[in-house]
């Protein structure tokens, strides 16, 4: 054989050599990977994908395992199960801690994607409530009175999947004194709802705080959560009653002052990110036939004005966990 | 060790291109239909020239040159089939047989590491061949083949075989036999050499094949073969340069039937047969036909007729579709046929105006449609004898261009992958699983398949497609019945430089 000059040589070797090996001992899973789906800026660029930064270390770690161990799989969870298959539980610890750390968090998010939700609607079916039409329903309806009491109590989901929790903690406290609220040591000496105390002895039984981060509550387990807090709960599923009921339960329901309407969709329906959302009914508004939700994801939306037809279909989703169709909570106080 | 590929190269049927070898067409090239309607001529779309087969029998040659041509204002480098933008139109009927030679009049390939221009010890298959570089990068941009995209038909030997290889300077003949119960529709052929394939659809070779009965399509309604391609128009430097023509943004430009915005005419009532192809490499192009001051129905979906005529408003062409459309002019004026803004993953693509649509006032109304065409039965729950998860990704590989190789299963392209087997004459489903922020048009050769469910929702219709897309970090669910022929094919990605960087993988029908 001839001698090569060194560039040949390196080029040769460079070639035979290309053959990918992973080191046994690398563990650092490239978190630009997951970021080309969930996200590099902050904003969604892919509508079903949700953003991961900053998200609990416990969701996170969970739902990966999930993922792995088959326990979600079936339409695009399929997606993150392949995903997960590829993963070792160290590098799961890792990316968990890693997207559950403030670390992980873009500070450079931009805003103009939520400011442009809230003043022109992120779908123009939707009349959202900082827009002037949205303000003008709320007092043009005859069906009203829910908003003033329950809005002031509203706050943020506190985990991606903790709507439920978030919109009973509002409801509760909209009760006021009718409905004795626990000692939060936080708060103390003044008691209040919050989304940790609505963990009550019997509701871990139903399923636990950790439970919950993982994968959230079904409408039935909303019922079975309220029966534990002092106040009747009455389950409502859309695919046993038809547009009209539902829309007469809600009436019913906000024309009550002891009862508070407490509403299961599924948000992609209704042209929003994301899927299966909870989050209490404030006001219905007849001329344009529309439903006022308050939303406890605020973060993402302001309360939205919803038409009855299309909320009826955003009930009418089959939840994946359940397997039955979503709808409404009754809640009435004894 | 040569790979699978590199053996078949020489086997039976290549000869080797001489100075004296046959020029042009064989037989059977006929005037455009168009002409019979005033359409056609010099301020209106003509179709590409035609090769129809006669009594039973279509022969051709189809020669690659590569040349400088006119594209829109200035001449761009591109590989053509006898020199036409797109190749010319081969009109069939079903049981019929095919005869094409094929010709690769294109220059030799260039050295793969010009390093070693002068090193004749070392040849590509020394450097990339053992290792697999080929299967994540391109390389030998001239040598070619010939892929029937579509066609139901035998993928082995001289017909559908993608493994074939015609390196610069030889000749194949192809023969392919449709069977007697061919689909009726638009098929298209390009070449499908794994690792020139982005290159050659990016710079030209495509061309248009019509399956149909007699009377098909009734006298009295003009057909329009609308092939659209988007070459890639970089300098003569630019030419060739893997990290141009495997970029999603590279300067591609438009063309209908190889004419730069070029103007539709039909008038207000009148209806046209829109056989549409997006023969291309990269970017999808939706169209919105009311838009275009249209009334369309549409009549077939890649080379499968769907069971009822069905109005649309809007089409995905996805690259590799065929879409039957009849149109109708609804609205007089001049409209823009514009190639929708589309967001390909974190990408968005602008609208783009690709030619004019002009309704003229004071046309007849016409009913006319193409005869009714059979659709294949669904394929039922009880057919389904396995079903597959297809997992498609990407990983770093230092090997392809941007560092980016795409992967099937875990794997970028391996010859000597068979897990995907088939048996003969039955069916499967398979969930296509997108792991990448990127929407992946997936194309299985041989057989059609009927889409199930996207992103896990059922699709009600089930519409019959050969390429249809895998949404980004969604998945695609489709039905396949393997029947007929047995032997060795690909299913891969119908994004090119995706194909040519890995996303490939074989199939085989187990008899």
């Amino acid at each position: 054989m001839k001698t090569l000059p060194p560039m040949a040589l390196a080029l040769t070797a460079l070639a035979l050599l290309a053959t990918p090996a992973v080191s046994e001992t690398q563990t650092m899973v490239d978190t630009q990977t997951c970021l080309s789906c969930h996200s590099v800026d902050g904003v969604a660029h892919i509508a079903h994908v949700p953003i991961i930064h900053g998200q609990s270390e416990t969701y996170l770690h969970n739902a990966l395992h999930a993922y792995r161990d088959g326990g979600r799989s079936g339409g695009t969870a399929d997606v993150m199960q392949a995903v997960a298959k590829t993963l070792t539980d160290a590098e799961i610890d890792q990316l968990a801690g890693y997207f559950g750390s403030d670390a992980s968090v873009v500070t450079t998010a931009p805003i103009d994607h939520l400011i442009l939700a809230a003043t022109e609607g992120a779908d123009d079916r939707l009349v959202y409530l900082t827009t002037e039409e949205g303000g003008q329903r709320v007092i043009e309806s005859q069906f009203n009175r829910d908003y003033f009491k329950v809005a002031p109590y509203v706050e943020s989901e506190k985990f991606l999947t903790f709507c439920s929790i978030a919109t009973m903690a509002a409801v509760l406290n909209s009760y006021e004194d009718k409905v004795q609220r626990p000692i939060d040591t936080a708060r103390y000496p003044y008691p209040y709802f919050t989304q940790d105390n609505i963990f009550n002895a019997d509701n871990q039984k139903v399923k636990t705080f950790e439970g919950v981060v993982t994968d959230g509550l079904t409408l039935d387990q909303i019922g079975q959560f309220l029966t534990h807090m002092n106040v009747k709960p009455m389950t409502i599923f859309a695919d046993e009653n038809d547009e009209g009921h539902m829309r007469s339960a809600i009436i019913e329901g906000l024309s009550d002052p002891d009862v508070r309407v407490i509403l299961n969709y599924n948000r992609g329906i209704v042209g929003q990110d994301g899927s299966g959302h909870v989050s209490p009914i404030a006001a219905y508004h007849q001329p344009s036939d529309s439903v006022l939700v308050l939303d406890v994801a605020g973060y993402k939306y302001p309360p939205a004005w919803i038409p009855m037809a299309l909320l009826y279909k955003a009930m009418l989703d089959k939840d994946s966990s359940s397997n039955r169709s979503r709808g409404l909570a009754l809640v009435r106080t004894f | 060790m040569h790979n699978r590929r590199q053996i078949m190269a020489f086997g039976a049927g290549g000869i080797a291109l001489g100075g004296a070898a046959a020029l042009g067409l064989s037989g059977g090239a006929i005037a455009d239909g168009l002409a019979d309607f005033g359409l056609g001529g010099a301020d209106d779309l003509a179709n590409p020239q035609q090769i129809v087969s006669k009594n039973g029998l279509l022969q051709a040659t189809l020669r690659t040159r590569l040349a400088p041509e006119l594209v829109d204002d200035k001449r761009r480098m591109l590989r053509r089939y006898n020199g036409g933008l797109p190749g010319p139109t081969l009109r069939l009927r079903p049981g019929d047989l095919m005869e094409i030679q094929l010709e690769n009049a294109l220059p030799p390939n260039a050295p793969p590491f010009p390093e070693l221009a002068d090193l004749p010890e070392f040849s590509a298959d020394d450097i990339c061949g053992p290792v697999g570089t080929s299967h994540v990068r391109p390389h030998d941009l001239n040598t070619t083949n010939l892929h029937f995209h579509g066609l139901h038909v035998s993928p082995k030997g001289n017909s559908d075989n993608v493994f074939v290889t015609v390196p610069p300077g030889e000749v194949f003949n192809y023969r392919v036999q449709l069977p007697e119960t061919h689909p009726t529709g638009a098929f298209w052929y390009h070449p499908h050499w794994h690792g020139s394939v982005a290159a050659q659809i990016g710079s030209g070779m495509a061309g248009m094949i019509l399956i149909e009965p007699e009377g098909y399509v009734p006298p009295g309604l003009p057909e329009r073969q609308i092939v659209i391609q988007t070459v890639i128009g970089g300098d003569a430097e630019g030419f060739d340069d893997p990290q141009q023509f495997m970029s999603l943004t590279a300067p591609r430009i438009f063309t209908i039937n190889g004419q730069y915005r070029p103007t539709i005419r039909l008038r207000q009532g009148e209806r046209q047969f829109w056989r549409m192809l997006l023969a291309n490499d990269f970017q999808f192009c939706p169209l919105d036909f009311a838009a275009m001051g249209l009334k369309a129905i549409l009549v077939g979906r890649d080379g499968t007729p769907l069971p009822e005529p069905k109005a649309i408003d809007r089409l995905l062409l996805s690259p590799g579709n065929r879409f039957d459309v009849v149109v109708e002019g609804r609205d007089p004026g001049l409209h823009d046929m514009v190639r929708q803004p589309y967001r390909h993953g974190l990408v968005d693509l602008d609208g783009r105006t690709i030619a004019q649509v002009h309704v003229a006032p004071g046309g007849a109304a016409s009913d006319l449609m193409p005869a009714p065409a059979a659709t294949p039965a669904d394929i039922t729950d009880g057919e389904i004898v396995k079903r597959r998860t297809v997992v498609l990704g990407e990983k770093k590989d230092d090997r392809a261009v941007f560092d980016l190789a795409f992967t099937i299963d875990g794997q970028s392209y391996d010859p000597d992958t068979w897990h995907l087997d088939p048996k003969l004459n039955t069916a499967e489903e398979w969930t296509f699983v997108n792991t990448t922020a990127y929407p992946h048009p997936m194309h299985i050769h041989i057989n059609p398949f009927q889409v199930v469910a996207v992103n896990g929702a059922p699709v009600p219709d089930r519409p019959w497609y050969d390429t249809h897309i895998v949404p980004a970090a969604g998945t695609l669910t489709i039905r396949s019945r393997f029947e007929d022929f047995d032997g060795d094919f690909v299913t891969h990605c119908h994004i090119l430089p995706h194909e040519d960087a890995g996303m490939m993988m074989n199939v085989r029908i187990v008899p």
